[in-house]
């Protein structure tokens, strides 16, 4: 009986830091994710920049579509860890659903990004192991400009 | 009381044979040596999971302290107009006290008036008005001994990596002549030469420290390096920050003091892009 006892309470002792480990790393994920958009909106206001021609000539069809051309990052290694960063992106509607927002002036789109960031989380082989993932939002204006420092 | 009665008593009370009780014993002992496994597995995790929520508890504190400085900053380079600097693994003597350097040193002009944290402003081009220098940098600390760390460090590419007792150093300093809110005539320079300007606390306490009119903050401890490069294309400082788990570090074969801890899994890094959102225009300024 109180070998049982022990056990449980070692499992629920084991699992409650498991758990905080992957909270942990999800913290990590987000301070990376929010940085790289950061990095990312800079890249694409860029004037005159392949990244920002490209992102902003990408063909959207309406729904969220994958992006990995010129300013992306595929990985990002930090804390021992790779996260992989997927991008995708899509233009923001009129309200109507008829055009986009902004479509009124020339170069006055707004895009929405989300970056998915995704790792392997725990240890490979042992219970708990994984791809975990976070995702973090940005809109991104077109008529941000800025020119090369 | 009858035969048969009598027979099935004896039997019950006959106590337990050697090969029983060695069995059970054997059972027992398989139990306590689960248990055992479990709970020294569970006293691990235990320990690296606090000790990493330490580490990153530290990293974040001085990710909100840069974040908080560089959104009143700017980023410009033109010669005679910088209004940053980073010293790269630099070489001066109190960055220098183990084998290699404790770190790189940023520092950057605020607009923030330190009394009222007011963003002074121009009264006329509305360009911001510098009013302090902020320092940053990661450095061991006199009677690093009191941390139970005697070592002579680990130099890797020109940074110590192996003392995880530095501390993460933020000065506010009035570099030269007063400066004063709101007058343009006392605008505050970039520190052109930092000597004299970096020194090391005492352990955490910086009472000892150097303030040149200014404040001097430990922000984070268990810092194992500190290093800032600039984006010139986007704009942005990259700020590399890295904090070991100590406790973790210590329970790992190896421990601390002989071994690179810069990239060892005991180690969380921070690693964020700043970008300081001023310009200052194309007024002239006060050359450093």
């Amino acid at each position: 009986m109180a070998a049982i006892l022990i056990l449980s309470i070692i499992a629920v002792t084991t699992a409650a830091l498991s758990s905080d480990q992957k909270a942990e790393m999800r913290q990590i994920a987000l301070a990376v994710a929010t940085s790289e958009l950061n990095r990312f909106a800079k890249q694409v206001a860029l004037a005159g920049s392949s990244a920002r021609s490209s992102f902003w000539t990408a063909t959207d069809s309406g729904t969220p579509e994958v992006y990995a051309g010129p300013g992306t990052i595929d990985t990002i290694k930090t804390s021992n860890t790779d996260f992989a960063l997927t991008y995708y992106f899509q233009t923001v509607q009129n309200a109507s659903g008829s055009g986009t927002l902004g479509d009124g002036q020339p170069e006055n789109r707004l895009r929405k990004v989300d970056l998915i960031v995704q790792w392997w989380g725990g240890e490979q082989g042992k219970p708990g192991y994984g791809k975990l993932s976070v995702q973090a939002t940005r809109l991104i204006r077109e008529s941000d400009l800025r020119e090369p420092f | 009381m009858s035969e048969q009665m009598l027979v099935k008593k004896r039997y019950h009370s006959r106590g337990i044979t050697v090969l029983e009780m060695f069995m059970t014993m054997i059972l027992v002992a398989i139990i306590f040596g689960i248990t055992q496994a479990l709970l020294a597995r569970t006293i691990d995790s235990w320990w690296k999971v606090n000790a990493n929520a330490d580490a990153q508890q530290q990293l974040y504190k001085a990710q909100a302290f840069l974040e908080r400085d560089l959104a009143n900053a700017a980023f410009e380079t033109e010669t005679g107009r910088e209004t940053f600097g980073i010293d790269k693994a630099s070489s001066l003597t109190e960055l220098n006290s183990l084998s290699g350097s404790d770190s790189d040193v940023l520092w950057f002009l605020s607009a923030v008036d330190p009394l009222s944290g007011d963003f002074q402003r121009h009264p006329t081009t509305g360009e911001p008005l510098w009013q302090r220098n902020i320092i940053y940098y990661a450095v061991t600390p006199h009677n690093v001994s009191s941390f139970g760390y005697s070592a002579g460090g680990t130099d890797v590419d020109g940074y110590e990596s192996a003392c995880p007792y530095k501390v993460l150093i933020r000065k506010e300093v009035d570099a030269y002549d007063p400066t004063l809110p709101g007058d343009p005539s006392t605008i505050e320079p970039l520190i052109d030469d930092l000597t004299g300007f970096i020194d090391r606390p005492d352990g955490y306490d910086t009472s000892t420290m150097s303030k040149h009119g200014g404040s001097v903050r430990p922000i984070s401890g268990n810092i194992i390096t500190f290093r800032a490069t600039q984006d010139n294309q986007l704009g942005g400082i990259t700020i590399d920050l890295r904090a070991t788990a100590i406790d973790r570090a210590k329970r790992e074969a190896g421990g601390i003091g002989t071994r690179d801890l810069a990239s060892n899994p005991a180690t969380q890094q921070l690693q964020i892009t700043i970008f300081p959102p001023n310009r200052q225009g194309t007024g002239t300024t006060t050359p450093p």
